[in-house]
């Protein structure tokens, strides 16, 4: 029984981590547009997609950065078409359009696709077994939440030290002003979403690697819970949505080992209801001072 | 013979019904440091905000360098040597005084994020680095430039927003009300530094502002602006004598 805890809290960091880098997707792009970009569980859906076809043609080594870059594509031009011709109206607007495109990837992805769940090719390297603790479980379960803190850490990094996170940081402050500054916004904005997309697509391969297939919807309900992981975290927030990521993941998981695997996706949105009510802000999220 | 750096001609900018300024006409010569003075609401800020690019003007010509930029975009207008502070400073709040400087570096800069993860820019970092350290050793902000640009006091921030508008290397420095809620002596000090710092970078400066002493200290050159509309314009002397703008100020007497 002990046991079993033990594994299922294993499972529930390995999916908290893959939580985690997409919930950072959902917090970059708030803190720069002021945007909850529902389309993001849909561009880790596609992500899977990619990675199906590309694997199917090249060595999975090869097939891995290409579904990277497929996926920042796609972010990108996202982007470009759906929030930027937005950037002056209500910001009501632009999060309507948000969930216009998540609807159009989801019905892009049946119509292509069709409804019919594809197998998710298997990477190998992922599924070596491992014994930790006396639980058997494989490499992707291990690496996961270790590559999702690697990532958290490049990602600060490059906000405190790169001109392209200086810049991020100062859009996010005050656009208007870093644009008389000499910040090029578009290019800002697309680099966000270069980074956010990149996570997205790491967080789908190693998500999925332990699912056995992607269809049209997988990404609605993973979508939604990073989007309350970031929000629990603090929206705005990049620990606060690696913390956030983990918690989800963990307290499902539990939730299903005890027996109630009817109600832990109820949980979620619980979590969700609980801290809006009482924490709006989440709980490293930056206090709600809203710009004049 | 002097060239112009900046020329307004009749620009005028509406927002829907309301006529914010009204066929506008001004220049600006180089190394000249030119007021636009008036009562609130008289469109000042306005014309700042044509100038660098956050509105177009709905009407007229804005020349810098003798190229026109009226509908480039803020990030390029800086680019072309255009900067600007603001009547409301408008700092990187959570970041740090050295960071606020380093941003508006980076405009000069080349480098991108391939550069950076494999660090091969350090030599033009480095100067980049040095250069901001100067900029803020010469107004004495060195000792805090790891503190958060928000925590430092009012008069501190307002010196930084000048120093972060001079690091992106301007030939037109526009300043909005930099003398706003500071004491006589503090304005005293503004003032002596404005005129160094003209003569330091070669600058011409265009500034708004509220305390007479300062622009008529300072100014070559006075407009004065009322309900958008251009009332008077000459040399400090001329403006303090002008009865249009004595009447904008003060009001109209019965008996005048």
């Amino acid at each position: 029984m002990n046991l079993n805890l033990l594994e299922q809290a294993m499972i529930g960091i390995s999916i908290g981590g893959a939580y985690a880098l997409i919930a950072i997707g959902y917090t970059l792009v708030y803190g720069i547009l002021r945007l909850i970009n529902f389309a993001h569980g849909d561009i880790f859906m596609m992500a899977g997609y990619f990675m199906i076809f590309c694997a199917s043609i090249l060595p999975i080594y090869v097939a891995i950065p290409i579904t990277i870059i497929e996926t920042c594509i796609l972010g990108v031009l996202i982007e470009k078409v759906a929030y930027k011709p937005l950037r002056e109206a209500p910001r009501m607007s632009i999060m309507i359009s948000a969930i216009g495109v998540s609807y159009l990837l989801q019905n892009l992805a049946t119509y292509l696709f069709t409804a019919i769940p594809i197998q998710y090719p298997r990477i190998e390297f992922l599924k070596t077994p491992i014994t930790l603790f006396g639980v058997l479980t494989n490499l992707a379960n291990i690496i996961t939440p270790i590559i999702a803190i690697l990532l958290v850490l490049f990602l600060i990094w490059i906000l405190k030290n790169t001109k392209v996170g200086l810049s991020m940081r100062a859009v996010s402050r005050d656009y208007e002003a870093a644009s008389l500054m000499g910040v090029k916004i578009n290019k800002t904005i697309s680099w966000t979403f270069i980074i956010g997309s990149s996570l997205a697509a790491i967080g789908s391969i190693l998500y999925f690697s332990n699912r056995s297939a992607v269809f049209p919807y997988s990404g609605s309900l993973p979508g939604l819970k990073c989007f309350v992981a970031a929000v629990f975290g603090g929206i705005g927030s990049i620990p606060g949505a690696l913390i956030g990521g983990f918690f989800i993941g963990i307290c499902e998981n539990l939730i299903k080992s005890a027996g109630y695997s009817t109600f832990s996706d109820a949980f979620t949105f619980v979590v969700l209801i609980i801290m809006l009510l009482f924490r709006p802000t989440g709980l490293f999220g930056e206090k709600l001072i809203e710009k004049v | 013979m002097s060239e112009n750096v900046l020329k307004l001609s009749s620009m005028s900018m509406q927002f829907g019904g309301v006529v914010a300024i009204d066929s506008l006409n001004l220049l600006i010569n180089k190394k000249e440091i030119v007021a636009i003075i008036g009562p609130n609401g008289a469109g000042k800020t306005t014309a700042f905000n044509c100038i660098t690019g956050i509105y177009t003007p709905t009407n007229g010509v804005i020349e810098f360098c003798g190229e026109k930029i009226n509908s480039v975009k803020p990030e390029y207008i800086t680019k072309k040597g255009i900067s600007r502070t603001f009547q409301n400073i408008r700092l990187f709040k959570e970041l740090s005084v050295f960071e606020n400087v380093l941003i508006a570096m980076h405009l000069r800069n080349k480098s991108n994020l391939f550069f950076e993860l494999f660090m091969l820019n350090v030599i033009e970092n480095k100067k980049m680095i040095d250069e901001a350290y100067e900029l803020l050793d010469s107004q004495n902000l060195l000792q805090y430039k790891d503190d958060i640009s928000s925590s430092l006091p009012y008069g501190l921030q307002r010196k930084l927003e000048i120093v972060r508008a001079l690091a992106t290397k301007p030939k037109l420095l526009l300043l909005d009300e930099p003398a706003a809620g500071m004491n006589p002596q503090e304005t005293m000090e503004l003032t002596e530094y404005i005129g160094k710092i003209r003569d330091k970078y070669d600058l011409s400066i265009l500034l708004i502002e509220h305390h007479m002493d300062l622009v008529m200290d300072i100014s070559d050159r006075v407009y004065v602006l009322d309900f958008g509309k251009l009332i008077a314009e000459g040399t400090t002397k001329e403006i303090q004598n002008n009865e249009k703008v004595i009447k904008a100020y003060l009001g109209e007497s019965d008996n005048a």
